[in-house]
């Protein structure tokens, strides 16, 4: 067992380190792994773009896709010090993983053509995906879905909507899942396309959340002709595109997990800097002790991370590993922003806006976004139940 | 709304708080209610002189007609003499209430007449003969058989769990007269000095031999024996379950007398030259167990209301319920965490603290969210059609 990093591995963090130092303003707060909070404020989206273009020039988007598709062939633990030092930092994150995600299907499942016509622009940072999954009724009972996709001479046409699409009114492209078959059940009727989000047909409603950025959107398919080469793996065969992603995505709650460290340590330094009733909070007993809980909970995630990370360069099934995090992380959070909002008192409610806020409202609006973070990307509720009954072999209920 | 008693209320809450002090010794740390604790060597014999003397104060069966032994006092009077007597821990109150509950509601004249006095005068101990192995919260699971023949109903089978059945006289036993799940039990008292009994003592955690498996080998119970209806007994068991409403209740009265216990502790001890009672985290866990049993006291004074006036109270006692056991649980820790490396000690260690009172509860109370009802079942109650009339899935 040997928890460190090699020189070079050591080296590559430096590197990023260094990069994030210049690239990110000096008193940059971070915005969350969920991406709520540039995909919804204008100019955080503008930075977001930057950012990404600035990541591509060093070569950094696709780090382990293959050279020929604008990849570097990197080891994953190269991608991993990146992605962890990215959401430490609270540098714009989910878009370009929304999109190197994508292209890891597209890596797996697709044609040759289309490697070589999707691949290059997100290794270049010049394109947007937005995922569609979700619909009114289909949630966490994903293959219940609805979209329809009929198949034409030469095209497929949808109809239908998704909803809780993160960034998809700044974002190119779409993977959408569709049905094909509603004569086959549930699972063994849906494919996975790639949906030119210009398309004629497509509308998109956003939809406001109650941190007040509306960040995603319910987005509308009407007769969207899509072409047939835009078909993502076979037709049919749509579910084990959306399989593959739980089974290779190394957990939402890492994220979160790392994500929270920033925010943490930036609680810690106000109450180190605030004096109430003439003592620093810091060195209230009771403070302490809430904090140094959350300490502990977050070394406890870090390490988990680190686990997570070395089972999945091992080639070890990660599912059940990466959904016991998610409600970890997520909970976390909650604790975190509920503390902070305690600790900062009536300020603490106050909007970044007020001349009067404290740590320019981060607190407040972690309290109001934390709440998705149960949610989102997969439910708490869910994830237990594939600790369960993957992790654990207990029988589905 | 009026959140007072009446003053003959308090007038009988100070008689029977004269009467605890006068029969108690005065250095009296209290056991928790239920039989448990009786089951301790040093204690039974003091539960059975208390249960006497609440029978020679007339005080079992309060609420109960007089021409059995009770003496038809409102409920508020019962409920306070039963929370006076968990608060301050006071061995002795039996099994035998709850059972003379179902003899009044389902019993012959001749059962009534025959069982409730000697209840009432403190001079005989039930049990109850509910769970199997194969049996807890799936009651209606129950195997053991009884077949009627012609002078009599012949038992075999098995039951466990049934906390002080050594002690007791009588067990008032489910059992399976028809195959029909929810539609084939029947409820007889069995006098466990029968023939074809046998008992095996269960010690528990906190080394308290204080519940038994009770077998039954071809045991003869008169027919004059059977409680209520043939297959009717699903009908007693409701009766029964409602009247957990008490249990919360007392483990939360419980609860207070520990919380004092340790709030006491805390302003003696002196820690690095400080009491403890200063120190704010402990200050701070302190407050929120003591809002948290507030809050069960008066879930139970309206809890106590509802029930004379008569409203159904299955949502109430299981929130109560719920609420007790894991108000115990958490000051059981707690109390665990301030004696430090004392709280594992046990009470014939010389160092021990608080009479190693907080090591029993810390044991003892992690049953309370699984007897009498788990707190899932309990859950499901709050859930479903007494509650919030949610769908069973």
């Amino acid at each position: 067992m040997d928890f460190r990093f090699t020189e070079e591995e050591e080296a590559f963090r430096k590197e990023v380190q260094d990069f994030l130092a210049e690239a990110l303003p000096e008193d940059w707060l971070g915005v969350d792994p969920d991406g709520h909070n540039e995909q919804a404020v204008e100019e955080l989206h503008r930075f977001d773009l930057e950012m990404r273009r600035k990541l591509a020039a060093k070569g950094w988007l696709g780090l382990q896709w293959p050279k020929e598709y604008g990849g570097q062939e990197a080891p994953t633990m190269k991608q991993f010090i990146l992605e962890q030092e990215l959401i430490y930092r609270g540098a714009p994150y989910w878009a370009l993983s929304a999109a190197l995600m994508i292209g890891d299907f597209i890596l797996h499942f697709g044609t040759e053509e289309q490697k070589r016509r999707f691949l290059p622009p997100i290794a270049r940072g010049e394109v947007q995906w937005a995922v569609g999954m979700s619909e009114p009724n289909a949630g966490s009972d994903l293959a219940n879905l609805q979209l329809r996709a009929v198949e034409e001479n030469d095209c497929f046409v949808l109809n239908g909507q998704k909803t809780w699409q993160t960034g998809a009114h700044y974002a190119d492209w779409a993977i959408v899942y569709a049905r094909t078959d509603p004569n086959v059940s549930k699972h063994k009727g849906i494919s996975a396309f790639m949906v030119d989000l210009k398309s004629p047909g497509v509308t998109m409603r956003r939809i406001p959340q109650m941190t007040g950025h509306p960040a995603f959107c319910e987005v509308f398919y009407e007769n969207v002709r899509v072409p047939k080469q835009n078909l993502l793996g076979e037709r049919n065969k749509g579910w084990s595109v959306a399989l593959f992603g739980v089974a290779t995505e190394k957990s939402f709650g890492h994220w979160l997990l790392n994500s929270a460290r920033r925010d943490f340590e930036l609680l810690v330094q106000y109450c180190k800097e605030t004096c109430v009733n003439g003592q620093p909070l810091a060195k209230d007993p009771i403070i302490r002790n809430r904090l140094a809980q959350l300490a502990i909970e977050i070394e406890v995630g870090r390490n988990l991370g680190y686990r997570l990370n070395w089972m999945a360069i091992k080639g070890m099934p990660i599912v059940a590993e990466a959904c016991q995090m998610r409600p970890f992380g997520g909970n976390l959070v909650q604790r975190l922003a509920n503390l902070g909002t305690q600790i900062l008192g009536l300020y603490g409610q106050l909007d970044e806006q007020s001349k009067w806020a404290k740590l320019r409202g981060r607190m407040k609006y972690l309290y109001l976004g934390s709440a998705a973070m149960t949610i989102e990307g997969g439910t708490n509720e869910a994830s237990r139940n594939t600790v369960a009954t993957v992790g654990l072999g207990l029988p589905r209920g | 709304m009026d959140f007072r008693f009446t003053e003959e209320e308090e007038a009988f809450r100070k008689e029977v708080q004269d009467f605890i002090r006068e029969s108690l010794p005065p250095d009296w740390l209290g056991v928790d209610p239920g039989p448990e604790e009786e089951s301790r060597e040093e204690v039974y014999p003091l539960a059975l002189e208390m249960w006497r003397k609440l029978g020679d104060k007339g005080w079992i069966g309060l609420t109960w007609p007089k021409e059995y032994g009770g003496q038809e006092a409102s409920l508020w009077k019962e409920m306070t003499l039963l929370q006076e007597l968990a608060y301050r821990g006071v061995p002795g109150m039996d099994l035998a209430i709850a059972q003379a509950d179902l003899l009044l509601n389902f019993g012959t004249e001749e059962q009534k007449r025959s069982f409730i006095p000697p209840i009432t005068r403190g001079e005989v101990k039930w049990a109850i003969g509910m769970s199997e192995p194969n049996a807890g919260s799936d009651t209606f699971a129950v195997q053991l058989r009884a077949v009627e023949e012609e002078d009599c109903f012949v038992l075999n089978g098995q039951k466990i769990w049934s906390s002080g059945a050594h002690h007791a006289k009588y067990q008032v036993v489910y059992a399976r007269t028809d195959p029909d799940k929810h539609l084939g039990l029947s409820v007889f008292i069995v006098d466990l000095e029968s023939q074809g009994i046998t008992m095996r003592q269960i010690t528990q955690m906190t080394g308290i031999p204080a519940f038994c498996e009770v077998f039954f080998d071809n045991v003869r119970v008169p027919k004059e024996n059977l409680l209520g209806e043939k297959n009717a007994g699903w009908q007693i068991l409701l009766h029964a379950f409602g009247g957990e409403r008490t249990y919360g209740l007392f483990i939360i009265y419980n609860a207070k007398r520990y919380l004092e216990q340790l709030v006491r502790y805390c302003r003696e001890t002196s820690v690095s030259g400080q009491p403890l009672a200063k120190d704010p985290l402990i200050q701070n866990r302190l407050a929120q167990i003591a809002i948290e049993i507030e809050v069960g006291l008066n879930l139970g004074h309206e809890l106590n209301w509802m029930a004379t006036q008569g409203i159904p109270t299955v949502k109430a006692s299981s929130q109560i319920k719920v609420h007790g056991a894991a108000i115990a649980q958490r000051l059981a820790n707690l109390g665990e965490q301030i004696l430090g490396l004392y709280g594992p000690l046990n009470e014939d260690s010389k160092w021990v603290k608080l009479g190693g009172r907080f090591r029993h509860t810390y044991l003892s109370a992690v049953a309370f969210s699984m007897a009498g009802g788990t707190s899932e079942t309990s859950r499901n109650h709050i859930a479903g059609r007494f509650g919030l009339g949610l769908p069973r899935k």
